[in-house]
């Protein structure tokens, strides 16, 4: 968690303290962005961006420990935009994923994770709807919990237990179909 | 034993220790029995392990930098002749308020005539700008219209980045 006092000091506007703040914070940050729109520089625009806010907005931010849903949503936010402008945003109605049959125990020898199927993997990950691919990641990469994920992407909590199932059962049924 | 007392969902919720104690204590005495949802929660777990796994660049070092000096423009930026062109930017929004409201369905009207006229209109205006004197008086007034709307420009795209700015967050 981030020091309160740090948070404190970057309210007064200490540039030392802000630059403290962002060493600490950036390469999560980082990973988020890059984990959503899977490109390096949109993910340093993003972040560059979500820094300013992070300073101009401080004053906003009641307590330490919410720091890290109100960043994850700041940089989640502006690379969905990012993504909308780059006409790759993808989302899918609901009843579509819902109707993904697979199941996990379905055809067990057809799927496995080697180090060279990584690539796949990736592709996979990129099939995925944007906000799906930002739930899986701020879980798997960045450990937020079901509420912090809630916190980000403004969803109830039931919603983020089944985004994310849906996500693996997506990304699993990728996997499975191969050939992309 | 048939049937299959798990939902996967709840698998996938228990991987992530998002669950409550009782349910995690069922499922955990399902997942004894039940070979199915043993492989199914395996699996998940792999493919969950993949994605942590998963390669990721390391964030550029200059960013502080680039940062950092953002900041530092902005606050250069944000001197008092800086703010006064903001407000000359709402300033411009209000005076068109002012002459939209009373005038402009006059206004629209007499922009519709130009448009279906602008043949004539352009040469009326050629030709009257041929016969008005190159006095400084009206070089001034020229000079002056132009500031005028370069400043209104310039005062709505600092209005503009201000708001898109804050925008976002809540
Ligand atoms: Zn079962």
């Amino acid at each position: 968690m981030i020091d309160p006092s740090l948070i404190e000091q970057v309210k007064a506007g200490n540039l030392t303290a802000f630059e403290k703040l962002l060493q600490s914070t950036q390469q999560k940050g980082f990973n988020i962005a890059y984990g959503i729109l899977h490109d390096t520089l949109d993910a340093e625009d993003v972040l560059q961006e979500a820094y300013l806010q992070v300073f101009h907005n401080i004053k906003k931010l009641k307590t330490a420990e919410a720091f890290k849903s109100w960043f994850g949503k700041i940089i989640t936010h502006l690379s969905f935009r990012r993504s909308k402008e780059k006409g790759r945003f993808k989302t899918i109605p609901l009843h579509e994923i819902t109707q993904v049959e697979t199941t996990f125990s379905d055809n067990p020898e057809t799927f496995m994770v080697k180090q060279e199927e990584k690539e796949q993997l990736i592709k996979a990950l990129k099939f995925l709807p944007d906000e799906y691919r930002a739930a899986l990641i701020l879980r798997e990469w960045e450990d937020y919990s079901y509420q912090e994920i809630s916190e980000v992407l403004d969803i109830p909590l039931g919603t983020v237990k089944s985004r994310l199932f849906s996500a693996r059962k997506m990304l699993f049924n990728k996997l499975k179909e191969g050939d992309m | 034993m048939g049937q299959c007392a798990c939902r996967e969902i709840d698998l996938s919720a228990y991987l992530d220790r998002e669950i409550s104690p009782e349910l995690s204590s069922v499922i955990e005495e399902h997942l004894q029995t039940c070979q199915k949802c043993k492989e199914a929660l395996n699996r998940m777990q792999l493919l969950s392990k993949a994605v942590q796994e998963l390669p990721r660049p390391s964030v550029n070092p200059f960013l502080a930098t680039k940062v950092l000096g953002q900041l530092q423009t902005e606050e250069i930026s944000e001197t008092p002749f800086v703010r006064l062109f903001e407000s000359w930017g709402i300033l411009s929004l209000v005076a068109l308020g002012i002459v939209l409201v009373p005038f402009g369905s006059s206004l629209f009207g007499l922009m519709y005539v130009l448009i279906k006229n602008l043949t004539i209109v352009l040469n009326l205006v050629v030709n009257l700008s041929w016969r008005v004197p190159m006095s400084p008086i009206n070089l001034a007034l020229g000079a002056i219209f132009m500031a005028g709307g370069i400043l209104a420009f310039y005062g709505f795209a600092r209005l503009y980045l201000t708001m898109a700015r804050k925008e976002l967050v809540s």
